[in-house]
């Protein structure tokens, strides 16, 4: 579990630094696509900024915002001389291709004297690499004021992210054998403790979704026990809950982020896969083209998501004997992947594999 | 030998203390014990205020045609700080400033001449009352039943009275005018439907508007000069910013943009004000083929150049710009304790490309980031710095980005057109002005692996075509 913080504790402690040692308002920008490695690294900063004496305020932003004062979660004032940070994650939902978002992100532009005002702490905006990216070239007068940027990714090794059940590969942390029933059982104690101490709390928007991460995590987490360690026919009770878990989790994103959310579309291509293990290949078909649907919106065009999902649903396709189809999505998906992937990684092997394999198979009929 | 508690204290205070100096998002003013002149190392454009101030007043003093002038500059490059140092100056020459901010008076998100105009005249009555100097109560009254006839629509002043009461907040000593101006300004910045009703009833009275706004002014001079001021200057802030938009399709970028629209077609609206202007202007708009039009239309289009670190093309250092940006550093930390070398500091100079902001931003980072442990910084904490920095720009620009950019590089010019204007407004290219105007690649970029591809791709090109006719 203490992998994802280790790769960023560089990156974590230059944040924590910056935040303690600034005085007033600051900007400071921190990129983050993953929505539970996002979830891990604001639990540590929390603890390691309140043991300091510095009060942690976290507001995520849930749908578009049409002012600045939606910023600070409703009814909170911070005093001028308060020791104190906002940390602000949601920003995304606010910056999609409408008129009203263009316009809330060119705002931001004119926003260097209200901030301060209204947020006389240091402020942390925690975005995915594409809104990142729109602050950087179409509010660069807020992007010139920053304080500072900061930069958290998952582990290389978990590139294939086998608890993700997408392009599922049985790679352990030190790359060889299969996820044990040991690490299973550590893994899900773990999540079930989280998932308690959050059903005790006010069913806040904030206290939801993190509801929704730690069920999909539950879910992963069967999903890939089931794939590793169990024979076919000892599987179903695995997926089962697997499938429960993970439909729980959709129902609360969708309700919090909408239909048209990368998250949404992870929980898609997370029940596609659920369903390819119950063998339910109209199912898991109908879930992957739901999925990609969303990350062909909202994503870059080179997303490792977007690849991943191409080359999953290329082996439905490909299951199913439809190999035009099936073709088709696994080029696209080799296409991202040698973007991403140096040769020889596990990922763009598998898709090479998979492409190599389906253009024998629709060789042999034709 | 390990520090003691005691050291370890004083370096950490080291380095809160030059944290708190270095916040890339504040503007000083000539009274900051921080500020730095760089006026002469910012090529012969850079003596600024005082060319704009001693301009202003030779024509006050010779009562000449009022002027009106144009400044830009690229974002953190000192704009804020040169136009607070000319308006000092102008209030020690006993000019009056009307000075006025567009991020608070306009919505910028939809810029429109009219908005501006009508500011302008708003301000010009509430500065003049509030400095104890209020315009005749005959002239207000005619503007008053000019809102009735125009805005209103009644051909009463009952109508505006009414008008008037209907949710105006204003204080009890504030005459009607002057509630009426700050209820249209809030209409005009926070409404878009009453602006454009505003805007559609005003327009084809704007020559009379035009006409109340001089009546202003020449009043408003007349009581300036009996208290000894010398004249008005109006000082509008922060315009630049104005979004840059294209009529219908937002990626098509054809027909006349907004900043065209209301500094070039309706020029003869802002240089008709009878007394000294000065309107802050986007950078791309003085860089773009409309660069000798508005040579034509206005006094003089001043762009406040970056600090000059390099030698005019050739990218050699320049001393004196370095040690100028030296001085800044020095004035916000104590760069003896914490630097091994001054010449580290000199570095960063270099890689800020001369341009303040992001030269007290790459101190920020360095200073933000060190353990008491790291001190003194030494040349890693440097290149880690410029890493971080480089990282910001990666993933940003298009691979088509990287060849503009690397074209860019090697001829130090630009073109005119939206793609490189894109590119100077989002501070990937550097524009100096320094015996030659001419343009650089912002120095992190250029420590980007895909920028330097581009760029060698580029030069085997080059090399190959002039091989091939050679």
């Amino acid at each position: 579990m203490n992998n994802d913080l280790d790769h960023n504790k560089q990156e974590l402690q230059l944040l924590y630094r910056g935040i303690k040692r600034a005085k007033g308002f600051h900007l400071y920008l921190a990129q983050c696509d993953n929505h539970r490695l996002r979830a891990k690294i604001l639990a540590s900063l929390k603890q390691q900024l309140e043991t300091d004496g510095i009060t942690v305020y976290y507001h995520h932003l849930k749908s578009l915002i049409v002012s600045l004062d939606e910023f600070l979660p409703s009814g909170l004032t911070i005093r001028g001389k308060e020791k104190a940070v906002l940390l602000v994650s949601g920003l995304e939902n606010s910056i999609i291709e409408t008129a009203e978002s263009q316009a809330f992100l060119h705002r931001l532009n004119y926003a260097r004297d209200l901030l301060p005002k209204k947020i006389p702490v240091p402020l942390v905006l925690w975005l995915p690499t594409t809104t990142f990216n729109k602050i950087l070239t179409e509010a660069h007068d807020l992007w010139s004021w920053r304080s500072g940027t900061f930069y958290f990714s998952e582990p290389p090794e978990t590139d294939i992210v086998q608890l993700r059940g997408e392009i599922y590969t049985p790679v352990d942390r030190e790359g060889q054998g299969t996820i044990s029933g040991k690490f299973f059982k550590e893994q899900l104690d773990y999540f079930t403790y989280l998932l308690e101490d959050l059903e005790s709390r006010t069913d806040s928007g904030t206290a939801r979704l993190q509801k929704a991460d730690v069920m999909q995590q539950i879910s992963e987490l069967h999903y890939s026990y089931a794939n590793t360690l169990l024979q076919p026919d000892q599987m179903t009770g695995c997926l089962e809950k697997a499938l429960e878990f993970q439909l729980k989790a959709l129902e609360i994103k969708e309700s919090i982020m909408g239909t048209h959310h990368p998250e949404v579309a992870k929980s898609y291509a997370n029940l596609s896969s659920i369903y390819g293990g119950m063998v339910q290949p109209d199912r898991a078909l109908e879930f992957q083209l739901k999925a990609i649907a969303i990350r062909e919106a909202v994503l870059d065009k080179n997303h490792p998501d977007l690849a991943n999902s191409y080359h999953n649903i290329s082996t439905i396709y490909r299951d199913m004997n439809d190999y035009s189809s099936a073709l088709l999505y696994a080029e696209k998906a080799v296409a991202i992947m040698q973007k991403l992937f140096p040769n020889g990684h596990p990922n763009l092997d598998k898709a090479k594999k998979n492409l190599e394999s389906i253009k024998k198979k629709k060789g042999n009929i034709t | 030998m390990s520090s003691t508690k005691a050291e370890i204290e004083n370096l950490e205070r080291l380095l809160i203390e030059a944290t708190g100096n270095l916040d890339p998002a504040e503007a000083i003013d000539e009274s900051d014990p921080r500020y730095v002149n760089c006026a002469h190392v910012r090529g012969e454009e850079g003596i600024l205020v005082t060319k704009i101030g001693e301009a202003i007043l030779k024509a006050c003093k010779a009562n000449s045609k009022p002027k009106t002038y144009l400044f830009s500059g690229h974002n953190g490059s000192g704009k804020s700080t040169e136009l607070k140092s000319l308006e000092k100056t102008l209030n020690q020459k006993n000019l009056f400033t009307i000075k006025i901010d567009a991020l608070e008076t306009l919505d910028l998100e939809d810029p429109n001449y009219i908005d501006i105009l009508f500011v302008i005249a708003s301000e010009i009555e509430r500065q003049m009352r509030e400095k104890n100097m209020p315009l005749s109560q005959n002239l207000m009254s005619n503007i008053e039943n000019w809102f009735a006839e125009v805005i209103f629509e009644k051909s009463t002043d009952k109508g505006v009275s009414a008008e008037v009461a209907a949710g105006v907040e204003a204080g009890a000593k504030v005459p009607i005018i002057g509630k009426l101006f700050a209820k249209f300004m809030g209409q005009l910045k926070y409404s878009s439907n009453e602006r454009k009703t505003i805007r559609r009833k005003i327009e084809p009275s704007v020559s009379q508007l035009m006409g109340f706004i001089n009546n202003m002014v020449i009043e408003a001079e007349k009581i300036l000069k009996n208290k000894n001021f010398l004249g008005m200057v109006i000082i509008y802030d922060n315009l630049e910013k104005m979004k840059l938009a294209y009529p219908g399709d937002r990626e098509s970028m054809i027909g006349r943009s907004t900043h065209e629209t209301i500094f070039i077609d309706n020029y003869h609206h802002l240089t008709g004000i009878r007394c000294h202007k000065l309107y802050t202007v986007p950078l791309s708009l003085v860089y773009s083929i409309n660069h000798t039009r508005l040579g034509q239309l206005y006094d003089d289009a001043y762009v406040l150049p970056m600090i000059k670190v390099c030698e005019t093309r050739s990218r050699d250092p320049y001393e004196e710009g370095i040690d100028t940006l030296l001085q800044v550093a020095r004035k916000r930390m104590d760069i003896a304790s914490l630097f091994a070398d001054s010449d580290l500091i000199k570095e960063i100079a270099i890689f800020s490309g001369g341009n303040v902001r992001e030269f007290i931003r790459l101190l920020r980072y360095l200073v933000e980031a060190a353990l008491p442990g790291d001190i003194p910084f030494k040349e890693k904490d440097i290149q880690f710095t410029f890493r971080r920095i480089i990282r910001d720009y990666e993933t940003s620009p298009s691979d088509k980005d990287f060849e503009l950019l690397a074209r860019v590089y090697l001829n130090f010019s630009i073109s005119n057109d939206s793609e490189h204007f894109r590119m100077l407004n989002n501070h990937f290219i550097f524009a100096y002005v320094n015996g030659d105007t001419w343009y650089d690649v912002h120095p992190a970029l250029q420590g980007v692996l895909k920028f330097k591809d581009a760029l060698q791709r580029m030069k085997d090109l080059k090399k190959n075509s002039e091989s091939s006719t050679g």
